[in-house]
């Protein structure tokens, strides 16, 4: 049960949230303008790194706002989350 | 000579207050205190069980969680429970409890065949047998063989509950280091939780303050609680035995911001041949029991050992007046427990072991391998220390270092165990690793030479630390027998990895959270529920609990459908709408914010008009449809599917806040409003009966618009959507006012014939109408051109979906369309998830996906999704289901009013 | 050189004290090169190592793994053997792997227990049971042999289901298929790793691999870096479940797959209590027992990226309670142990099988929750695609390539199953 910092609530159970994958993906527009392989690396094509991945969540069962955390996908620790407009943070080496 | 009960002693047994029980059918006496295991041992039981592969005799063992022997089947009926450590069990008036796995009786059991041909059955055997003439000959008689308790077959009569709690730290175990941690904790000003599984209130005098209350530190202590799992971030789950007014167990959800571990050590087994006799005891386990509850398992005791523990249990036992044949010690060197030995006149053999005990019920004697040869004792019962191993169980689950965790006392030392000599067993397939799954050292060396290596191979092969005590008594042996086969050491054998729970736990614990039962999930209930039931509803559940057929006496389902859907073709019914999602978007920016959301534009509505709608993904597939009704300028209103609501408020918000932070605010309102639907073509008639401020006059309040005002005194905004073809009104009150207005409409309509309609009859009328359901009618591929609305995935612009649409894929030949089909007999009512075919038979074409009699028609009807389905209406086609076919015409999917002319007026 | 397994040797060697069984396999050195190196010594991998030699005659094979084989998916799964698949193309392939299932203990000699117990799944709603009618349809046509229960045939082939009219989900019919099963996963990594070896395919244990070479002109690949140093090879296969983007990065490309930690658990052995591999969509469950007794658990994945091979309280919390919901005697059954692997999953939950974009190296990954039951058929067609270069017919549809095409085969949005 992980124990996520809502950038407005503070600290929450993991049940009360929704994970929204990789963060930082930005839709690429107009439609007519993105080759198909753009397209398809947008749809699909993600980082699914074992280490350090920044990734989108939803506080559904609170707040219902969304934010981004940087966690450790092998020992699951969250290092920072912050806010959507916030940039990702530098973690120290 | 077996067990017995001393005359006096035993701290925990209340002698005043004798219990009986029942074991195999025998009643058997003991005292409040006891455990079961302890009163089998003063009773004299020796055999408690057998063992899972051989069928050997095997008695207790151990005490508290270190028992792996003597599993017994408790109570009967509704609350069984198999494998039941005896250990873990208290003693309780009328308990009931038996061995399982033998048969006839556990002390005569025919498995025991299985020992006298073990060579047969060595670790691995059935991977190398009944491969001919099949393994289906055979699995029945394996599978039989195999489990050991019986299952229970009825339904749980108890009660589980779970309870969350924060907490500054964690202490799990109350034992010395534990107490002292909590103690020091809270001095520092530490809110703590600390439990223990101990049967008795041990922790019980480190209070129990409540934590809540702000006041500089404080602990909670929770006895018979144990610790199950070490999750992410601090998360602890523990269950608490209660036992009381059906509440059997609770879960404790726990957070810490740290954990102290003082979990202690469990005692390990030595290897020897007929280790597993019973009247072998853990040394720890034989004091125990002689001074908590004055049951002696043996009147005379060799010890074998290579830890001061030994000693300790020989001179409990020389207390209590017991002989003590001797002392056997694998360390050469003097120590002073031997010089204490020494004084008490008790033997002790330095540098020696036992290498096998003899008896075939229980032990009888023991050889002993000393530096000067071999002698053979005579014995009661043997208390053994092969060292301890320290319980880190819970500290080795997460995989990885846990976050915030400390361990201390005996679970913080390191273990120096003696190296295992392979010489020093006489028999290595007799000297048991593992009792309950009955693996040998004589299997570990067979896993050995066939090159299972790793841990986790010898265990998968041998079956090795996979009973219901999880290796607790068998990794560190295991891992020192093998490290003496590989000729490694024993840290470099590395160990099998501590899964969750510390020890078995019941599913309905694990689950208490989410109960079962009808609070599995909640209901979700209509705001005029209960106005339905009185107008005799007959309720199903679609997400909500809702109206499915509002049946008249002697009227199935299927009758009371058509009546009420004929009622709505000619003259009025209604129905509860209020189930479907309503989602308000107010703000300067809604519009544009809905145009990049939404296929086909809903900017371009005006005000107090409503627009079909789609929402794609960005796949281009359909996620779900509705109409959006603009309010005012700035006031969207968007309807969803009614199990999608959630699904597309998400969507929004996920949209608007991480990719489009527009200029609006956006608001589920489902629950807020009711809306009752009066469709039919009476219904405007009825409305009209009714006094209200909305002019309902056809030129000014046409289909597809929206009104605001009021209608008998209540305020409503009423719809014009019709989602069964017929001229329809959704009239929306404020949800606390939904039975008052069902009522008024009622009071109106007796003159017109009124008639309630549910789902069912919905089903009918907009199959008729080629109404489709998301998700029904469509499939997780289906686009806007597939099921008739190509044009709204051609909408100039950029929106959600667009650019899949633009794909060759999105135009294929073979794309599933929606088309209606007619069967040859108008009788039949085509089977949903029929498949259809091309009349000569060959690949499926697609299949039903809605179907019902049409009273309107007086036939079947049915919508189906079809390869191409677009361009073939007219053709004739089979449809196939479970080798039943039955004749189609595919035709437009439109049966009744296909120009929509009774929508309007 | 191994013998053969049979009762008669068992009979022998027990006479000899089973002092003189051979290794099951062999433990060699890696040479510097080889034809064929397949990383991953689970399922897949060493079965993809078979059929090289057994089909196609390239026994120049090394079978790398980091830790001991079939300790990753193919040792933590719930060991379900089915192909009651929707699209044509899955029906296809999984149905070819229940067939080579069915022959598979002969044809390895060593017995995988594959048990056809068959697979009941429920159904909760007249909507539900109209799907399955449409599944069962479609899967019937694939050819699979699949057919629909009603509620009392349910109760019959399983009586300990949640009968009570009043439940919060009654069962009101199910589907059935009867060559579905359970196979004893370990067993079926040892068999193919011991045929293997027979054919003399080189099993390298305790060996990752660190890097993957590529020729710097053609940008095919050459080689694998490992903890024992350069083993070059012409042609390179991946087949290592949830690790198989981290071997992608090495190589400098994506894969459109996402590693979550999916969850099993097991109780306490008990005597037979559940004959069939039952499961319910709607509750999120499935369970079978075990030949030792024990309920084997499964449900849902976590829902967020993990390598973490643990399991979590929130899917145990659901899984168990649907499991008593769908079957209440279940409540006091104790849990004995909980578990977690971690699977790969494409967007259609389809696997991504076949040409990779660096030339020689190809792919056997995206099997989600479902990799145990494709072992052979995985194996089999890897083994084909590597020999041959060009793709096995059946794997066709679940190129990399379907991805920039967004043909997908969405077993998950189309048919409404996870597998």
């Amino acid at each position: 049960m992980l124990l996520i910092s809502c950038p407005w609530c503070g600290p929450r159970d993991e049940d009360e949230f929704l994970n929204g994958g990789e963060a930082h993906l930005d839709r690429p527009e107009p439609p007519e303008a993105i080759s198909d392989e753009d397209w398809a690396a947008y749809l699909f094509f993600h980082h699914n790194p074992r280490g350090m991945l920044a990734e989108r969540w939803a506080h559904s069962y609170g707040c219902r706002r969304w934010f981004h955390a940087l966690r450790d996908t092998v020992t699951h620790r969250i290092h920072a989350t912050y806010k959507l407009d916030e940039p990702r943070p530098e973690l120290p080496e | 000579m077996s067990g017995f009960r001393l005359n006096r002693g035993g701290s925990d047994i209340d002698r005043g207050r004798p219990l009986a029980f029942r074991f195999n059918g025998r009643l058997l006496h003991g005292f409040a205190g006891d455990t079961l295991a302890s009163a089998l041992i003063a009773n004299g039981v020796s055999i408690v069980a057998r063992s899972f592969k051989y069928h050997r005799p095997r008695g207790i063992v151990g005490s508290g969680f270190a028992e792996t022997n003597a599993l017994v089947q408790l109570g009967s009926g509704d609350r069984l429970v198999p494998n039941m450590p005896a250990t873990l069990v208290p003693l309780a008036e009328g308990l009931e409890a038996s061995s399982p796995n033998s048969w006839p009786s556990v002390d005569f059991d025919l498995g025991r065949v299985n020992d006298r041909v073990r060579a047969l059955l060595s670790a691995g055997f059935y991977y190398k047998s009944f491969m001919w003439p099949g393994w289906h000959l055979f699995e029945g008689f394996i599978r039989r063989a195999a489990g050991i308790g019986r299952a229970p077959a009825l339904p749980d009569p108890d009660r589980y509950e779970a309870r969350e709690i924060r907490v500054d730290r964690l202490v799990i175990g109350a034992g010395r280091a534990g107490r002292e941690a909590a103690e020091r904790a809270v001095a520092a000003g530490e809110h703590v939780l600390i439990l223990d599984a101990a049967l008795d209130g041990s922790v019980a005098h480190l209070g129990r303050h409540p934590l809540d209350t702000g006041h500089e530190g404080g602990c909670l202590a929770l006895a018979r609680t144990t610790a199950l799992g070490l999750y992410d971030h601090g998360f602890v789950t523990a269950v608490e035995e209660i036992e009381a007014a059906g509440l059997r167990q609770r879960l404790w959800k726990i957070r810490a911001q740290a954990i102290t571990l003082a979990t202690g050590a469990f005692e390990q087994p030595l290897i020897f041949a007929n280790n597993d006799l019973p009247g072998i005891l853990l040394a720890s386990a034989w004091q125990d029991y002689l001074q908590r509850h004055a049951a002696a398992p043996g009147r005379t005791l060799l010890v074998a050992t290579t830890t001061d523990n030994g000693y300790a249990a020989a001179f409990a036992a020389q207390d209590a007046g017991l002989t003590v044949r001797a002392i056997v010690d694998r360390r050469e060197a003097a120590t002073d427990a031997a010089q204490e030995a020494e004084r008490r006149s008790i033997a002790v053999h330095r540098g020696a072991a036992v290498i096998a005990a003899h008896g075939s019920r229980r032990v009888r004697a023991a050889t002993i391998a000393t530096p000067s040869g071999t002698i053979r004792i005579a014995c009661h019962s043997i208390a053994m220390s092969g060292g301890w191993a320290p319980a880190r169980q819970l500290f080795n689950q997460p995989g990885c270092m846990p976050e915030r965790c400390e361990l201390v006392g005996m679970a913080a030392e390191t273990v120096s165990a003696e190296p295992l000599d392979l010489a020093l067993t006489r028999d290595p397939k007799t000297s048991f690793i593992d009792f309950q799954t009955d693996v040998t050292l004589a299997d570990m060396a067979l896993a050995t030479r066939e090159n299972y290596r790793s841990v986790e191979h010898v265990k998968r092969y041998t079956v090795w630390g996979m009973g219901t005590d999880q290796g607790k008594l068998s990794a560190a042996n295991g891992a020192a027998a093998l490290a003496a086969l590989q000729d490694s050491a024993s840290h470099r054998i590395g160990a099998t990895r501590n899964r969750p729970p510390f020890a078995p736990v019941a599913i309905a614990t694990l689950a208490a959270s989410r109960h079962n039962g009808a609070l599995h999930r909640p209901w979700r209930h209509l705001p005029a529920h209960g106005w339905h039931e009185a107008h005799g509803a007959v309720f199903e559940d679609f997400g909500w609990l809702r109206p499915s057929h509002y049946p008249l006496p002697g009227e199935d389902i299927a009758a009371a459908a058509r009546r009420e859907a004929a009622a709505v073709r000619n003259g009025v019914g209604i129905m509860d709408s209020s189930s479907l999602g309503k989602i308000e978007l107010k703000g300067p920016d809604a519009g544009r914010f809905l145009d990049l959301l939404s296929a086909g534009r809903p900017s371009t509505i005006a005000v107090g008009d409503i627009r079909y709608n789609l929402l794609l993904t960005e796949l281009g597939t359909v996620l779900d449809d509705g109409v959006v009704t603009r309010l005012g300028p700035d006031h969207f209103l968007l309807n969803t599917s009614s199990s999608h609501t959630e699904t597309v408020m998400r969507w929004i918000e996920d949209w608007h806040q991480c990719q489009w932070p527009f200029d609006f605010v956006t608001r589920n309102v489902t629950e807020e409003w009711a809306a009752l639907t009066i469709a039919g073509p009476q219904a405007r008639a009825l409305l009209a009966s009714l006094p209200g401020t909305i002019d309902l006059a056809p030129e000014r309040f046409p289909h597809l618009a929206v009104r605001e005002g009021v209608l008998t005194d209540h305020p409503v905004r009423i719809m014009r959507v019709s989602f069964t073809g017929e001229r329809s009104y959704e009239i929306n009150v404020p949800a606390p006012l939904a039975v008052e207005m069902a009522d008024r409409l009622w009071r109106a309509g007796t003159d017109f014939g009124l008639v309630p309609f549910g789902l069912d009859a919905l089903e009918i009328l907009r199959i008729e109408k080629g109404y489709i359901v998301i998700g029904t009618d469509t499939d997780g591929e289906s686009q806007p051109g597939d099921i008739g609305f190509r044009k709204m995935g051609q909408t100039p612009g950029d929106f959600l979906g667009k650019r899949s649409l633009m794909r060759a894929s999105a135009s294929g030949s073979d794309r599933q369309h929606l088309v209606g089909l007619m069967p040859s007999d108008p009788a039949h009512v085509p089977l949903v998830g029929a498949h259809i075919l091309q009349q000569a038979g060959g690949k499926a074409q697609g299949f039903v996906t809605s179907s019902c009699f049409s009273p309107t028609l007086g036939r079947g009807i049915a919508l189906a999704l079809m390869k191409g389905g677009q361009r073939r209406h007219g053709e004739k086609v089979t449809l196939w289901s479970e080798g039943l076919s039955w004749q189609a015409e595919v035709t437009m999917p439109r049966f009744v009013d296909p120009k929509g002319e009774r929508l309007h007026g | 050189m191994s013998e053969r397994y049979s009762a008669f040797a068992l009979a022998r060697h027990a006479l000899t004290g089973n002092r003189d069984w051979p290794q099951a396999w062999r433990s060699p050195e890696p040479k510097a090169a080889y034809d064929v190196i397949v990383i991953g010594g689970g399922g897949h991998g060493l079965a993809t190592a078979y059929y090289l030699a057994k089909n196609h005659g390239i026994s120049n094979v090394a079978v790398i793994e980091k830790g001991w084989i079939g300790g990753g998916n193919s040792g933590r799964n719930t060991t379900i053997v089915r192909s009651d698949y929707y699209y044509p193309a899955s029906a296809a392939f999984f149905d070819r792997s229940v067939t080579l299932y069915e022959g598979l203990s002969r044809a390895l000699n060593f017995n995988i227990m594959f048990s056809q117990r068959g697979t009941l799944t429920v159904a909760h709603s007249r909507g539900e049971v109209d799907f399955q009618r449409r599944l069962v349809n479609a899967m019937a046509l694939n050819g699979i042999d699949m057919r629909t229960v009603s509620r009392e045939e349910c109760f019959r082939l399983c009586p300990i289901l949640n009968c009570t009219p009043d439940a919060r989900y009654p069962i009101l019919g199910g589907m059935v298929q009867d060559r579905a099963g359970t196979a004893r996963h370990d067993a079926v990594v040892w068999g193919y790793a011991r045929a293997a070896d027979r054919l003399g395919v080189d099993i390298i244990q305790n060996c990752a691999v660190t890097g993957i070479r590529r020729d710097p002109v053609t940008g095919a690949v050459t080689g694998v870096e490992t903890e024992k140093g350069l083993i070059t090879a012409p042609k390179v296969g991946i087949a290592v479940a949830g690790h198989s983007t981290v071997l992608a990065d090495m190589a400098g490309f994506r894969l459109p797959l996402r590693s979550l930690a999916l969850q099993a658990f097991v109780s306490e052995p008990m005597k037979p209590v559940i004959d069939m591999v039952v499961s319910s969509a709607l509750l999120g469950v499935y369970v079978s027992q075990s030949d030792k007794g024990g309920l084997v658990i499964g449900g849902n994945a976590d829902a967020y990226a993990s390598y973490a091979q643990r399991g979590n309280l929130p899917s145990m919390e659901a899984t168990l309670s649907g499991l008593i919901e769908m079957i209440p005697s279940f409540a006091r059954v104790r849990l004995l142990r909980q578990w977690a692997g971690i699977v790969d999953y494409a967007h259609d939950s389809s696997p991504v099988l076949g040409l990779s974009p660096v030339p020689g190296l190809f792919l056997n990954c995206g099997w989600g929750g479902g990799g145990f039951k494709a072992i052979p058929a995985g194996g089999e067609t890897t083994a084909h695609t590597i020999a041959t270069g060009q793709p096995h017919p059946l794997i066709e549809a679940f190129s990399l390539g379907r991805f920039r095409e967004l043909a997908m085969v969405d077993e998950a949005t189309a048919a409404g199953i996870e597998h």
